[in-house]
């Protein structure tokens, strides 16, 4: 089923649409919003659910323009989750309030985890600034790990087609990490060095080693049997 | 005729772990929950007046199966258990859709053992080691797809019935083999061949209830060659995370519910279990027939001279011609013992003694045979440029520079090709580029020898014999033979990378100049071969009397001497049994006063024209080296399991070896004059077999150190080069540059037909700053001489890519790029083009591959 398609099953109201939709399109969906609300499940499924639902009704819509069902999901929900920031902004003075009389918890995450979590987020912004097919076959493949001719089925295309749209996506990604992380490199600087001083400590006591050696060849040379088992 | 896209597939494989792991850690998220379904199901069913079911509570045909299933569940200790749920929460978690076929397989991958059991039996399949294990009630089964051998044992027999399988099954080929596990298809039976080409068309799940309990059912369908359609429902345990049940559904046909389980037990454990060691093992054929008998090591066991010695029928192509087993069956009928039967059908190779000219005729002839026998026809040959770039790149470890290309290709010589192999074959940089090939077999890989003296010293030793032309068998002996300080001595790298242990030193041996895998018979007799553990170990026994290091070699002084010893031995693992030492073909080993050392009668026998391996062995790595794949494939694994694609072909170089006092560099020569080199890599149709027997060149890719010198020779890295453009060598030995690129660049070893690179590799020619100086404005060499006003801009596209890829551009692209660098564009336009188009071809998949 392609994209039109799909947006045409759900103006028709049929069933296989829904699957299709919630096959192809609800994981990614999900996956974006959970991570962009902080992974609270409870407000990711209230703005999925909203965002399924929204689609649902724009697609019944007689002159809907949805060609992109993906893309749309993924725009609304996130305005959807700007809107909920927006919103709980105003009301901070309140969930502060609330915070002071909850339990505490220790949110403190060692700076391991810290940049582990920041790094993942710019994959995601990575991701969110690839083409919408091209993130979504990466997706598809990597996350789903659904075969290429599978993608190739969901896109409505030849396999071999699927292929080269994973390859460009694949690149299209590595240039962006790779320039992202330059940038970061040329903001940080070059990193501190200094001479080797170990390496110079080994020197100087191989150096005596090796006399000593030198000296008691015979006594090494006597060693036997060799009995070797795994 | 190799239009860039014939090498896209490459570029196009799309499994790419780390890209992967990183999208699956950056959206770690947990599945899509159920109750989401339900509220957009709810809110769906009120948009539209009925419900789509996203999350439909059914239950049914599964609730008996899920009772009996959980009962395993219970059974499964507990350490287990978490296992399995971190090993599945690893791969399932925080992908809305995890449930598929891909992703189970590999979790079943990893979990290990799968056990069903029907009304005739219980079978297992361990698919990472690709291993099935059947049990009914008069018989035990054991396939072994890695080994494509099948073990059968009968109710009451005292012996195990080995042969080869019958349906070509690769481990790599899981579908195939769960399918045929799941169906209880044997892979050996009439049902054997229904699920060839068996792929998936179809696959989605559901989240169910059954006796109120949360499971997933996956449903997926196959369809095979056969026009066979298979369905299949299986049923995943939420909580842990692993199929528990299927129901499976082939052309229609229901069969009833079976349930999954996974015991904790290994293959090895398994296969002792139902095939114990010490039990003979019977070669037979498809139809049972005994071929022959060997015996594992059990000192309950009579002696091998005491055994019964039945007459058995022998593998043999044509015993009279070669010295070979063969791939087909005769009658010769052999009485021998059948320890040494095997390895004692290996002759010694008859020495060829003929002109270049003469054996590439033979060897034209013997590849039409095998050709015409095979219903193989050869593709067309190739191109001036694409065989250009070929030769340079197998012989030199380099592509041609401009002026070499523009030289040949204007040369108007009949025999301008013969004459450019003589002069590649005498060039230092043949020397280095074959040192660098033979130190990467010789010295296993990630052995720091920095403190004896690093490979380079190695490097240059072996560079040094190859620019000579020194009898390969004088090298092998130096090497055997080397002594002296740890430090000192290049060849001493070769003891010293494997700690100058008596075991690893008989394995590679065996594997690097023999072209044996011995290792496996270090702990008990080699299941697939006819070598038993005390022939390994008194291969061993040569390298017992060496001088050796009390504690550990990295503790010790690198002037620590090595040299023989008049006393040491090895003995049988767990025994005390000394071995003594014994060649791989049973000739006598002199021992006593006045024997020669170890060392120096093992030197003596193995780099000979009477060692029947020494010569095939090379002559199957040369031949490995210039095609992609051995003439033996795998190259280093002769045997019975892996038969030469053609003995006499195999025999006549391995001959030829032997009568030029083991000169590599005529074996070289003579191969690559052959009719097989010749042919281009392209075809217009695909035939894989056309590939396997030589008939198309394979498309090899390029090493880490081919990579550098082809960068560094393309883009004039070397300042030195420019001063006589046709005398080109490229500064290999002591370069630390190249040898941090290599580094970077390293690949898995693998096979050089298949393509290993990932992201590391492909962001370094990217972007690393070998590419970054090479594409440069102010950096690269080739571009400024680029600057020179005599040249057009056509002129100019054309060198980088001479420089690149060998050869003009073609029509098309000349069009293409003329778009993008116009006629009258120059100053910062200009060189900005050209420096892009530069790093494009740099960047190219023709450019990283030799073809």
């Amino acid at each position: 089923m392609n994209d039109s398609l799909l947006v045409q099953g759900l103006r028709e109201q049929k069933p296989a649409a829904v699957q299709h939709l919630t096959e192809c399109y609800l994981p990614s969906v999900w996956r974006f919003v959970y991570a962009r609300v902080g992974r609270d499940p409870h407000l990711a499924e209230d703005i999925v659910s909203e965002t399924v639902l929204a689609l649902i009704r724009a697609a019944a819509a007689p002159d809907a323009d949805i060609t992109n069902p993906g893309g749309w999901l993924r725009s609304v929900a996130s305005n959807k989750v700007n809107d909920h920031f927006r919103a709980a902004a105003r009301v901070q003075h309140l969930i502060d309030q609330a915070r002071q009389t909850a339990a505490v918890a220790d949110f403190d995450e060692p700076s391991g985890n810290q940049e582990q979590e920041e790094r993942r987020a710019e994959i995601r912004r990575v991701m969110d600034d690839l083409p919408d097919q091209h993130r979504q076959v990466l997706e598809w493949k990597y996350i789903d790990k659904l075969s290429v001719r599978s993608i190739a089925d969901r896109m409505d295309v030849s396999e071999k087609a699927a292929e080269s749209v994973l390859f460009r996506a694949r690149r299209d990604f590595r240039d962006r990490v790779l320039r992202m992380d330059k940038e970061d490199q040329s903001s940080n600087g070059p990193a501190p060095g200094g001479p080797d001083h170990d390496s110079d400590c080994r020197a100087v006591h191989q150096s005596h080693a090796e006399d000593a050696m030198a000296d008691c060849q015979s006594s090494v040379e006597t060693v036997i049997p060799a009995n070797h088992r795994k | 005729m190799n239009e860039p896209s014939n090498y896209d597939h490459v570029s196009l494989v799309t499994d790419d772990p780390e890209l992967e792991s990183l999208l699956v850690d950056a959206y770690n998220a947990p599945s899509v929950p159920r109750s989401l379904l339900k509220r957009i199901d709810r809110g769906i069913a009120i948009e539209w007046g009925e419900s789509p079911e996203l999350a439909p509570e059914t239950a049914g045909r599964w609730a008996s199966v899920m009772a009996r299933g959980a009962r395993w569940a219970r059974s499964v200790p507990l350490a287990a258990s978490v296992a399995m749920i971190v090993i599945l929460a690893v791969l399932l978690n925080g992908n809305g859709q995890a449930y598929g076929w891909a992703s189970m397989m590999q979790a079943l991958a990893e979990r290990g053992i799968i056990q069903i059991e029907d009304e005739n039996g219980s079978r297992w399949l361990s698919l990472s080691e690709g291993v099935v294990g059947e049990r009914t009630a008069g018989s035990l089964r054991l396939l072994d797809v890695s080994q494509q051998v099948v073990l059968e044992r009968f109710e009451g027999a005292s012996e195990v019935r080995r042969r080869s399988l019958a349906t070509k099954v690769s481990v790599a080929d899981r579908d195939r083999l769960m399918l045929s596990f799941l169906l209880g298809d044997t892979l050996t039976g009439e049902k054997a061949q229904r699920l060839d080409g068996a792929h998936l068309v179809d696959e989605s799940w559901e989240a169910i209830q059954v006796k109120g309990d949360d499971v997933i059912d996956l449903r997926v369908t196959f369809e095979s060659s056969a026009a066979e359609k298979i369905e299949l429902s299986i049923l995943f345990d939420p909580d842990l995370q692993l199929p528990t049940a299927f129901t499976s559904q082939v052309n229609g046909v229901m069969s009833r519910p079976l349930v999954m389980s996974y015991p904790v037990a290994t293959v090895a454990a398994l296969r002792e279990q139902s095939f114990p060691s010490e039990l003979l093992i019977v070669d037979v054929d498809q139809d049972g027939n005994p071929l022959n008998r060997i015996a594992a090591n059990d000192p309950a066991l009579p002696a091998p001279d005491d055994k019964v010695k039945p007459e058995t029928k022998m593998a043999s192509v044509d015993p009279a011609n070669t010295g070979l087993p063969g791939t087909a069956l005769n009658d010769t009928v052999v009485d021998t013992d059948p320890f040494e039967a095997i390895p004692s059908k290996w002759k010694p190779v008859k020495t060829v003694d003929a002109k270049t000219d003469d054996m590439v005729r033979q060897i034209n002839e013997l590849l039409v045979d095998l050709w015409r026998t095979n219903d193989v026809t050869p593709t067309f040959p190739a191109e001036d440029e694409e065989l250009l770039r070929r030769v340079y790149l197998d012989l030199a470890g380099r592509t041609p520079s401009v002026s070499e290309v523009r030289a040949f290709m204007s040369d108007p010589a009949a025999d301008r090709f013969e004459n450019l192999v003589d002069r590649l074959l005498e060039s230092p940089d043949h020397a280095s580029h074959i040192a660098t090939v033979w130190r990467s077999f010789l010295i296993p890989e990630g052995v720091d020898l920095t403190a004896f003296g690093g490979v380079e010293a190695f490097d240059q030793w072996l560079a040094e014999r190859f620019a000579s032309d020194a009898s390969y068998a004088d090298v092998v002996r130096s090497l055997l033979l080397a002594d002296g300080r740890l430090s000192r001595s290049g060849p001493l790298l070769f003891y010293s990378a494997v700690k100058l242990d008596p075991d690893q030193l008989a394995s590679r041996t065996a594997r690097v100049f023999l072209g044996m895998r011995l290792e496996c018979a270090q702990c008990h007799d080699h299941p697939f071969e006819p070598w038993a553990q005390d022939e390994f170990w008194g291969f061993a026994a040569f390298f017992a009397r060496i001088s050796r290091p009390k504690g550990t070699l990295e503790s010790v002084s690198t002037v620590m001497r090595v040299s023989d010893v008049d006393r040491g031995e090895v003995m049988l693992p767990d025994t005390e049994k000394v071995i003594a030492p014994r060649f791989l073909d049973g000739a006598k080993v002199l021992e006593g006063e006045g024997a020669p050392a170890r060392r120096q009668q093992l030197a003596d026998w193995l780099a000979s024209a009477r060692n029947p391996y020494f010569a095939r062995a090379t002559a199957n790595r040369i031949w490995g080296h210039l095609f992609g794949k051995g003439i033996v494939e795998p190259i280093d694994d002769f045997g019975t399991q892996h038969q030469p694609k053609s003995p006499e072909l195999l025999d006549l170089l391995a001959g030829h070896f032997v009568g030029t006092d083991f000169s590599l560099r005529e074996l070289f020569r003579t191969v690559v004059l052959s009719k097989a080199y010749r042919l281009s890599s392209g075809a217009e149709t695909f035939n894989e077999e056309r590939a396997e027997l030589f008939a198309q060149m394979n498309i090899k890719t390029l090493t880490a150190e081919q990579v550098y010198d082809c960068i560094s020779v393309a883009t004039l890295l070397d300042s030195g080069a420019a001063v006589d453009p046709m005398v080109f060598n490229v500064d290999r030995i002591g370069n630390s540059s190249r040898a941090a690129f290599i580094q970077q660049f390293r690949t898995p070893v693998g096979r050089n037909t298949e393509y290993q690179g990932g992201i590391p590799q492909a962001l370094t020619l990217m972007n690393g700053g070998l590419i970054e100086g090479a594409t440069g404005l102010s950096s690269s060499g080739l571009l400024k001489s680029l600057e020179a006003p005599f040249f057009t801009n056509e002129q100019r596209i054309e060198v980088l890519y001479l420089a690149t890829l060998s050869r003009k551009p073609r029509p098309a692209e000349r069009e293409l790029l003329k778009g993008y660098i116009s006629d009258d564009a120059d100053g910062a336009e200009l060189q900005e083009g050209l420096a892009d188009i530069l790093w494009a071809l740099l960047n190219s998949a023709e450019f990283t591959l030799n073809h």
